[in-house]
């Protein structure tokens, strides 16, 4: 019952209607994914350091300014840039 | 003409630079092939366009212009990677009549290079999937028995190359989707270090883990391909800023002390025993080359799956709240009471099943009350996994391991039952946590069926990947003409 509780929340919060015939399915579906994905709870972390993941896992570039590209530039309009018409 | 497949891309560059042969014919046989073919690999199209860019071509040479070993050679590319003015579906009703307002980086360096593309391949939807059944479109087929998958959710570029329509195509790879269709199709993947490649113009789907590759029929064409589409992109924060080597001049037919680590221990336990037979006859032709094997050992294997998962989910659960079925999609002509209501009808219908499913779990992972047990445990796992890969990879120069723990499977064989489609994945997964960049290869044939082996390789490194890689084809242990492996 839980889990056909949260089946629904979910579907809600992600903005996907899910037909009433078809939660069942869902239900039992994720009974046997998250079964699955709790086995990650047996796994021992505490030598994980979090440098170690932003270091290794986002390695985004230094953010720095630069001059608008060209494409922006033909959009200047004195102070504003100047966008294609999108809705007619 | 000989088969397209028969022919590497240095091949076709030196008939073409000799006016052996015209670009117009190159063209006049991948579509015509497409077109006779009952394998479902393409979407899209683009052959009035195609045939324009050979026009140009013919006249550049023709005026003594000296081409790139690019110009004029045949690239598909995988759905999900925009190219401006035309469809990029994702293979998904939601995306169905969108049309994309710019091109992506790949796209663009190839056909700065010269290359055509002739047209956009099938996948899973939004690529995610295992077998290429997930598309809204058509699942595609395996070349060798087309009553099986032929991996996903690049199937369609990888049936594609296997099946001679076209010289190479681009996919992407989450957790494994070049390396799992080209090991099922009998072709060449390669999946580069993350960041390696920018993914400026491809439709996020989870964005730590997606990279875009090339599939090919030889070492060669991935090399050159690489080469050319790899490098900084000021459009893509996470793309790496170091400079790309000419992997295409580092392969040569020796190479010296080079040491393979063999992983067998517990994912030996669980791959088919036909994955694993070939396995074992590969490693005893690789005795003969010189080359030092060492068996390496990397536990938790089992664990990959649910961090995977959790992670690629999460991120597709906030990448895909984007598409609402306002602008483009499904819209239907039901009338709304609330805006959310509109919301969850157009995406209910809009979204397949497994792209539902994976939205929701990203939630569920992501919910206020389970994120600490879900999400940022993954990703603490996911650096523990890491870490395992970083100490294998010390004391040798790749790691050899299978790239699928089964054989093709049959359509509709596991399309029901989400868990062992997911199982699918065990062998491709820990090296996309890992970030790191390996190449699945031809290497055997059983019950019919291709099996594709992996080398993996450190960061950056795809280099010795390539040159190990081309070794080991010059000295028949690989290739895609697998029949006469």
């Amino acid at each position: 019952m839980k889990l056909k509780d949260d089946v629904i929340e979910i579907s809600s919060f992600s903005n996907i209607k899910i037909p009433s015939n078809e939660i069942g399915i869902f239900v039992k579906e994720f009974a046997n994914i998250l079964a699955y994905m709790d086995k990650i709870g047996t796994v021992k972390v505490s030598k994980i350091k979090k440098d170690s993941i932003i270091k290794h896992h986002t390695p985004l570039r230094l953010d720095t300014l630069s001059t608008s590209s060209n494409e922006c530039s033909n959009l200047l309009e004195r102070v504003y840039y100047k966008v294609p018409k999108v809705i007619k | 003409m000989e088969n397209l497949s028969a022919l590497s891309i240095p091949d076709i560059n030196c008939l073409i630079k000799k006016g052996d042969i015209k670009v117009h014919e190159l063209l006049d046989k991948a579509y015509k092939t497409i077109e006779q073919s009952s394998l479902n690999t393409f979407i899209t199209l683009l052959k009035e366009e195609s045939y324009k860019k050979a026009d140009d071509i013919h006249l550049r040479i023709k005026n003594g212009e000296d081409i790139d070993i690019l110009t004029g050679i045949p690239i598909a590319i995988k759905d999900n990677i925009c190219i401006k003015g035309h469809r990029t579906t994702c293979s998904s009703r939601m995306l169905d009549n969108y049309v994309s307002p710019y091109t992506a980086t790949v796209v663009e360096r190839l056909e700065n290079k010269g290359a055509i593309i002739i047209g956009k391949t099938n996948l899973d939807e939004f690529a995610m999937g295992a077998s290429t059944e997930t598309s809204f479109y058509k699942p595609t087929k395996n070349p060798y028995k087309h009553e099986y998958v032929p991996g996903g959710s690049s199937g369609g570029s990888a049936a594609a190359v296997a099946g001679l329509e076209t010289v190479a195509a681009l996919g992407s790879d989450t957790g494994g989707s070049i390396r799992q269709p080209a090991s099922f199709c009998g072709v060449f993947g390669l999946k580069p270090t993350y960041g390696r490649v920018s993914r400026y113009g491809l439709v996020a789907f989870a964005s730590s883990l997606d990279c875009i590759g090339p599939i090919t029929n030889n070492v060669a064409d991935s090399a050159i391909l690489l080469e050319t589409i790899a490098g900084p992109d000021s459009m893509d924060s996470t793309s790496i800023p170091e400079d790309v080597p000419r992997y295409y001049d580092m392969l040569t037919n020796e190479i010296n002390n080079v040491t393979i680590g063999i992983v067998r221990g517990q994912l030996m336990d669980i791959i088919d025993k036909d994955v694993a037979d070939v396995m074992e006859d590969f490693i005893k032709g690789l005795k003969f080359t010189g080359i030092t094997l060492k068996d390496v050992t990397i536990e938790g294997f089992d664990i990959c799956i649910p961090v995977y998962y959790i992670i690629a989910t999460s991120e597709a659960s906030s990448n895909l709240a984007r598409y609402d079925g306002i602008r483009y999609g499904w819209i239907g002509n039901t009338k709304y009471d609330t805006l959310n209501e509109m919301y969850e009808v157009r995406r209910g219908v809009g979204f397949g099943k497994e792209v539902k499913r994976r939205i929701m779990l990203g939630t569920f992972c992501l919910r206020s009350g389970y994120k600490d047990q879900y999400y940022d445990k993954a990703i603490m796992v996911r650096e523990k996994i890491r870490m395992s890969f970083e100490k294998a990879l010390k004391d040798v120069d790749v790691l050899l391991l299978p790239t699928s723990p089964t054989l093709p499977f049959k359509i509709g064989e596991k399309i029901d039952d989400p868990v062992s489609m997911y199982l699918m994945d065990l062998c491709t997964v820990s090296i996309s946590l890992s970030g790191l960049p390996a190449m699945s290869i031809p290497v055997g044939y059983q019950k019919g069926l291709p099996v594709g082996l992996q080398i993996v390789g450190r960061r950056l490194e795809e280099g010795t990947i390539l040159k190990i890689c081309h070794f080991l084809e010059k000295n028949g242990l690989a290739s895609s003409n697998i029949e006469n492996l």
